[in-house]
This record gives structure tokens, sequence and C-alpha cells, in this order.
């Protein structure tokens, strides 16, 4: 009996030790983010100790460094596509070695997959976790902002360290700094990328030539012209063969069709029609306008003859899967020069574009990527100063946006014919950084390697792509404009839910516009929409009045 | 004072006898507080408009405009009564099949077979909502789905676009749950009837009381107890749905949402794309405030009926 009784106890206390022990790690971390919180400068490095393992050698350093005449370590996001590339940290240290000597600083590359960058941001600078380069980063509908940021104060205004250590960086963006400011305040620095975009449909060469159709390139084709085209598709190839391939749910592809101005936004809170190009600056809500009514009726009219498949709004394979099963003839999106290598390499077969807007200067297109420094960051001073360094155009060896965007040289790709300072064509490599890294977010995208079959004439055509958009005078307004919702918030949380219902709906085709768009409309009413359009119209005006 | 001290020894008594129990729960209540009270300070963060350089506690309070959101459209009633209502069906439904299938089991005098049919049932519980919503995909799938290429075309009918037909939802949404957690449910029933003496069964096959005599008189009253629990903590979840259920299965199609959307998905949809945690908070208050009373109500009422079976 005693025996017994002895084995329960000290069953027990094992057990009760074990949950503690587990139970530690745990409870520690939810203590310092609740301090963190409180304090966020004075624990942040605590914080990162406790909370990041994969980065603990840096924080570490971080802990020790500070003002100490000792290295500064920046730690920086990497935006990837789910997977880490293998030469993540033999990039690294290549970047090291180039700014540990120039500027006294190292660099920890944090990878993030690109869908789980807002909320993984959002989180560690809510629990005080230290940031030195924060990437705001929007891709197809996964649109993030600055006001993301500043609504919570996240964000230190850059403007001083701009005028002081960002000296090379002004002559590269030119107009596109605009992008990073917000009222008067800097707050991010876009990197370079074209100044805007056009829109087209890229079909499958393969497919064409069976066909017989060649697209003029000097053309801009309406929705009307595409038609006939996919019903030859159609007609040649028959059922279980589509030739719109779309992906994503709750949008619409109108902005192919159509110029679109959506002041930072996905479209939800307010637009200018034709982009503001024929100088308007009037706010409206797009799925109110005729020219919704009519974009829904005529890709409803696809829809119904067959040319989208029937499960777009559930399909799960995305543009690049659907296109490489081959039962689909083309994609819509934005274009520029070489915007199609990287679907070509995937795929396998040359493509062809049907353009159907001409190309402006865009705000959302211009700052896909931005670089913001946070509160928490320690060292400002240091981190602009290395932000610098990747707008400045230098040896292909030296070269630090280089590195960021393209990876490592023998590694990563193999040059096939230098151009210039940083500028090559290259080939891929063993490593898998091509594969894993968005290559426009980093720096100068203009003076990157590019890879084959891009050509070296492809730093001329990107130069003359935005000289294109300036001389033809297709810059709008409102460029650089980003909307705020922080004072309609609780309006924009429902209008996000009620689109999300019914955007995809109508914008896919799925549905009958008649039917639907009158409900969706009355729902946006419901919502608060005219409230979130009254304030973006006002601070759009005043920002105007500013200019 | 005698007597005082007798009472004051037998506390001292009962405790040390029950210490080892106190000790065996003492992870239990661990557990507890790190992870169910410490974020509970979280709930704060429903009334603040978040300023992180100020941090949670210093951030400005804003009264409930962080609920407003909530309200704010006509399809908010709509939502509540999907909660609602999808939790009664499942809870009644799935209940009732549970206790069936518990009895079923336990009636199978193969032991084998009685383990390999447990585990069967139990399966589709282990796998995540993400899987499943494929497996219905194969299924529903307009040009591809089995149920469209198989038995519409077999049957010369029309091949139905299952995630634009909102009807049939209801009906897809309850299977879908009661196939992944029935097996679940099963085991608390089976574990208590297996529990049950074999004297109360063996006194009424010799009285000649049939099988369901027996199920009816005996293992239905001995299993109530049970059966209430968990009826009383399942509706303290009643506005909380199955986000995996209510999210993956339907695809998030927009067409379906007003016989699909709960609580939960609304919330993910509003907030998902600007990280908004103060109305994420003010969403999860505002479900636990409700689904708090609705124990409260319940067990109300259960003390009024039956007061042993109440759980407070």
């Amino acid at each position: 009996m005693k025996g017994k009784k002895l084995i329960s106890v000290l069953l027990s206390a094992a057990m009760t030790a074990g949950i503690l022990a587990g139970c530690g790690s745990a409870s520690g971390s939810t203590a310092s983010t609740a301090a963190a919180s409180a304090a966020p400068a004075a624990s942040a490095a605590a914080t990162s100790a406790a909370s990041s393992a994969a980065s603990s050698s840096a924080a570490a350093q971080t802990a020790a460094s500070s003002d100490n005449g000792e290295d500064y370590n920046i730690k920086m996001q990497i935006v990837t596509w789910g997977q880490n590339p293998d030469e993540l940290a033999d990039v690294e240290s290549a970047i090291n070695a180039i700014v540990q000597p120039e500027i006294g600083v190292t660099v920890t590359l944090e990878p993030i997959a690109a869908w789980d960058l807002i909320n993984e941001s959002n989180m560690e600078l809510t629990a005080g976790d230290k940031i030195d380069l924060l990437c705001i980063f929007s891709y197809g509908q996964a649109m993030d902002s600055i006001a993301n940021y500043t609504s919570k104060n996240m964000l230190r205004s850059l403007n001083d360290l701009y005028a002081q250590y960002g000296t090379d960086i002004g002559p590269v963006l030119g107009e596109e700094i605009n992008d990073g400011y917000v009222g008067d305040t800097l707050y991010a620095i876009p990197a370079k990328a074209t100044l805007g975009a056009g829109y087209g449909f890229s079909a499958r060469k393969d497919y064409l030539d069976e066909m017989g159709i060649t697209p003029d390139p000097d053309k801009i084709y309406t929705m009307d012209e595409l038609t006939d085209i996919f019903q030859k598709y159609k007609d040649k190839y028959g059922d279980g063969h589509y030739a719109l391939s779309l992906y994503g749910a709750g949008t619409d592809v109108y902005s192919t069709f159509n110029p679109l101005e959506t002041l930072g936004g996905t479209g939800n809170n307010g637009v200018l029609l034709d982009s503001g190009l024929d100088g308007n600056t009037k706010v409206v809500d797009l799925f109110e306008t005729d020219e919704y009514m009519n974009y829904c009726k005529q890709i409803h009219s696809w829809f119904g003859a067959g040319f989208i498949n029937p499960d777009v709004n559930t399909i799960s394979d995305d543009v690049t899967s659907q296109m490489k099963s081959g039962n689909y003839l083309g994609m819509v999106g934005t274009v520029y020069p070489g915007s199609l290598v990287g679907i070509e390499n995937n795929v396998g077969v040359e493509f062809e574009t049907f353009n159907t807007v001409a190309p402006y200067a865009s705000t959302t297109a211009s700052s896909m990527a931005l670089w913001a420094i946070p509160t928490t960051c320690e060292n400002p001073e240091k981190t602009m100063q290395f932000l610098n360094i990747l707008y400045q155009d230098r040896d292909l060896s030296k070269d630090v946006d280089s590195l960021l965007a393209s990876g490592l040289e023998g590694k990563s790709y193999d040059v096939t014919q230098a151009v210039s300072g940083s500028k090559a064509i290259v080939k891929a490599g063993t490593g898998t950084w091509s594969k894993w890294v968005p290559d426009t977010l980093y720096g100068n995208y203009y003076t990157t390697p590019k890879y084959e079959p891009n050509t070296a004439d492809i730093y001329d055509q990107l130069a003359a792509f935005d000289k294109g958009i300036t001389d033809a005078n297709r810059i709008p307004k409102t460029f650089g404009y980003v909307f705020d919702p922080a004072a309609v918030s609780t309006q924009a949380a429902a209008v996000t839910s009620v689109t999300s219902q019914y955007r995809g709906l109508v914008g896919y085709g799925a549905a009958d516009p008649e039917e639907v768009l009158p409900e969706f409309i009355s729902a946006l009413k419901d919502a608060g929409i005219d409230d979130i359009i009254a304030e973006n119209q006002k601070q759009l005006d005043a920002w105007l009045a500013k200019k | 004072m005698g007597k005082e001290k007798t009472l004051q020894n037998k506390r001292t008594n009962k405790f040390r006898q029950f210490l080892p129990f106190y000790l065996m729960a003492l992870p239990g209540a661990v557990y507890l507080i790190c992870n169910n009270y410490l974020p509970m300070f979280g709930i704060v963060l429903a009334f603040k408009k978040l300023d992180i350089t100020k941090g949670i506690f210093g951030s400005p309070w804003c009264g409930l405009s962080n609920f407003e959101f909530l309200f704010k459209t006509k399809s908010t009633i709509q939502i509540i009564r999907n909660t609602i209502l999808y939790n009664l069906v499942f809870m009644l439904l799935g209940t009732v099949l549970a206790v069936m299938m518990a009895i079923f089991l336990n009636e199978i005098r193969s032991r084998k077979l009685s383990k390999l049919y447990q585990s069967l049932i139990l399966i589709p519980f282990l796998m995540s909502w993400v899987i499943a919503s494929y497996l219905a995909y194969a299924f529903l799938a307009q040009d591809v789905g089995l149920i469209n290429k198989t038995i519409i075309a077999a049957a010369g009918g029309k091949a139905v676009n299952w995630y634009m037909e909102k009807k049939y939802w209801p009906y897809i949404l309850t299977f879908c749950y009661i196939w992944k957690n029935i097996g679940y449910m099963m085991i608390i029933y089976y574990s208590s009837i297996v529990g049950l003496s074999q004297d109360y069964f063996e006194a009424a096959s010799i009285d000649g009381a049939t099988k369901w005599q027996q199920i009816r008189s005996i293992t239905l009253p001995l299993i109530r107890p049970t059966i209430i629990t968990m009826l009383i903590l399942s509706l303290g979840r009643i506005v909380t749905s199955d986000f995996g259920l209510f999210y993956q299965i339907p695809k998030n199609s927009g067409a379906l949402y007003s016989v699909t959307q709960t609580l939960d998905v609304y919330v993910y949809n509003a907030l998902m794309k600007n990280s908004d945690f103060s109305m994420s908070s003010a969403a999860s208050v505002f479900q636990s405030i409700v689904g708090f009373a609705f124990v409260l109500i319940t067990n109300a009422v259960v003390t009024k009926y039956s007061k042993e079976n109440a759980l407070f």
C-alpha cells in the first residue's frame, strides 16, 4: 500500500516537472512579449533572442552590439515563394564581406513566404521584435500598404535619414520616391521597378501558330476582338479546354481591359476611372459604375460560352499550373519588358501578347516593394546607409542588390554575357535562388542580372519603357497617393467582407451581373462604402492641394 | 476545542490522502493558467486603438468602436443565424448518431472487429479540413467531379455547379461534419457504456428484456449525465464555429456565403488582409461572452429539471 502511494506521488511529480519544463519556454516568451509591448525599445533584443531560434546567433550579436564600436547587425526580411533558397547563408556572408568593411554593419537575412509576410511582420512588430528593414510587399490580391503600419505607429520617419544618408537613392528613383510618403512624412523607400505597366492577354505561341493567329504588337485589343480568338480556340480544341486562365478568389480582371487607379488598395475603397489619365480626380465606387457593369456582362458571356473554367472561383491550381496543364490558351496580366520570361521558363513554351491597355504609370505597379525602418530598429542611421548601398551601381561582384535579387554568381547563376557594371545576362546555376526569391524587390531592378532568354537590350528596353510612359504623358496626377483607411477602419473591414463574397462572382463571370451586381452594390452601401469614398476623396483633395 | 482539533486533523488527513490527486491535477492546472488564463489580458485590446510604441496597456481606449464592424452589414443576422443553427444541428444530430454508434459498437462481440470498426470511424477525425476539402472537391467539382461525371452523367441529368448552388450546402456541410467528428464523439459515449456494470444487463435479460428495452431503460438513463455534460460543453461554443469546415469545404465560394458563412469566417474575410488585432480581439470577446451566457442559461435550465446533472 505504502509503496503504491509512493510510486503514484513520484509519477505525478515527474509529470508535473515534465509539463513545467515544456511550459517554461512558452510562458517565458509570453512574459517577455508582454514586457516588450510595454517598453518595446528596451527589451526588443531580449525578445528576439527568446522568440526566434533561427536567428539566435544574430540575436546574440545584436545584444552585444549597439553603440560600442562593434558592427551593427541589420535584420532584413527576404521575401520567398514558400521555400528558403539553398544558398541563403552564402549570399548573407557575401553581402557581409562587402558591407562590413565599408559601413560597419552585418546583415541577417530573414526569409518569409510572400503570403505570410503581412501577418508575420505585424505579429513581430506588435510583439516588439527587432526588424531593421521591413518589406511592404504587394502582389496579386495581398495588398500591403504603409498605412497598415503607420496606423499602429510602427514605422520611423525617414525624412532626415534620407536627406543625410540616402544620397544615392533619389537619382535612381526619380518620381517614384513619392510612393514612400504619407503626407509630408517619408516612411518607406520603394525598390526601383518599372514606373507603371501595360496590360494584355498573353497566349501560348504554339496554340496561336496552330490557329494561324499572330498578335499585332502596336494594336490595342478590345474584349470583343479577344472574343473572336477565344471562339476559334474553343472551336478547334473543344470541351475541357479554356481560352482564359484565371486564378484567385474574390477579385476580377477589370484593370486588364480598362486603365484603373486603385489609390493604393485593391479597388474596394474607391478608384479613379481611366486611372485619372483624362485628368479626373473623382473617387468613385468601382462596382457602381457603368464601366464595371459592361465588363461584368462581357466576362459573363465568356463564362457562358465556355471560355472560362466553370470551377474558376474554387480552382486551386494557380495560373502557372493551369498553363502547364496545356488545357488553357492564355492568361491576362501586367505587361512590361521581360514580364513573360518567368512563365516561359516555367511552362517551357513561348508566349505572345495581345495588348489591351497601353502602359501607364501607377502607384501600385511602381511600389510593389517598399522598404521601411520600423520603430524596433536600434540603429536607423546604419540601416539607412545600408539601404543606400542597394541603389548604387557597382561591379557585379560588389553589387549588393544584385546579390539579393539574383543570388551568388557561380552558384545561383552563371554569366553568359556581361553587359556593364552589374548588368549581365545569366543562366540558372546549381542554386535555387531564382526559383524561390522574386527579383524585383531589392534596390535597382534596372541594373541587376537578367535571366535568359532575355537579351542584352533588355536594359535599354526597360529604360525606354519608363521614358515611353513619361513621353506619352501617361502619369496620373494622383501618382504616389495612397489612401489611409484608418479613419474608416470599421467600414473598411465590413466592405472587405462584402467584396470577398461578391467580387469574385461577378468579376470572373460566374454570376449574371444584372442579378447579382445590384445586390452587391446595396450590400456595399450597408457596409458603409459611401463613408470610405468620401474619406478617400477628402484625403486625395488634401494631398493634391499640397502638391 | 478538542472537537475542533479532530476536525482539523481530519482535514489535514484528507488533504494528505488526496495529495497525489492534487499533484496529478497540477500539470493540467498549470497548463490552463499558462494557456487559457494568461492570454486573457489581451481582452483589453478589444477596447483599445493599438499603438505599438505605447504598448497594449498604454494605447488609448476607444470604447466599443472595435465591435461595430461585426454589426455593420445586413448579413450579420444571417451569419449569427448560420453559426447558431449549424451548431444546434451538429449538436443534436451528432449526439444522437454518436450514441447510436456507441451502442452498436458495444454490441459487437468480436473484440477484433469492434477495434477495427472503431479505428475506421475515427480516421476522418484525424484528417485536416484541408484534406477533407479536396476529397469533397473530387466529388463536387463541376467539370471533373465524380458526382457530375459518373452519377449524374449516368442518370442523364444536367451537371450541377455545386459550388454555386446554395440549396445543397446545409446538407453537405452537415454530412461532412458528422463524417469527420462522429468517431471522436462516439468514443466518449462508448467508454461510458463499456464502463456500465454488466449485472444490470444480465438481470434484465434473465427477466426477458429485449435488446431495445435494455437500451431504452438501462443504457440511455445511465449515460444521461455524460450526454448532458457534453451538451452543456458544446453549448458553450455555440457561437464559435469550426473554421476549417465552413471555410475550406465550400472553398470560400462567395455564392454560398448566405448559407456557409459563420462568425469565424466573417472575421477572417474581413480582417485577414489588414491585420487589425483590436477588431479580431473584439470578435473573439463577443464570441466568448455569448458562449458564456449560453453555458449559464443551459446550466440554469438543467439545474431546474434535474439538479444532479448540472455542471455547477
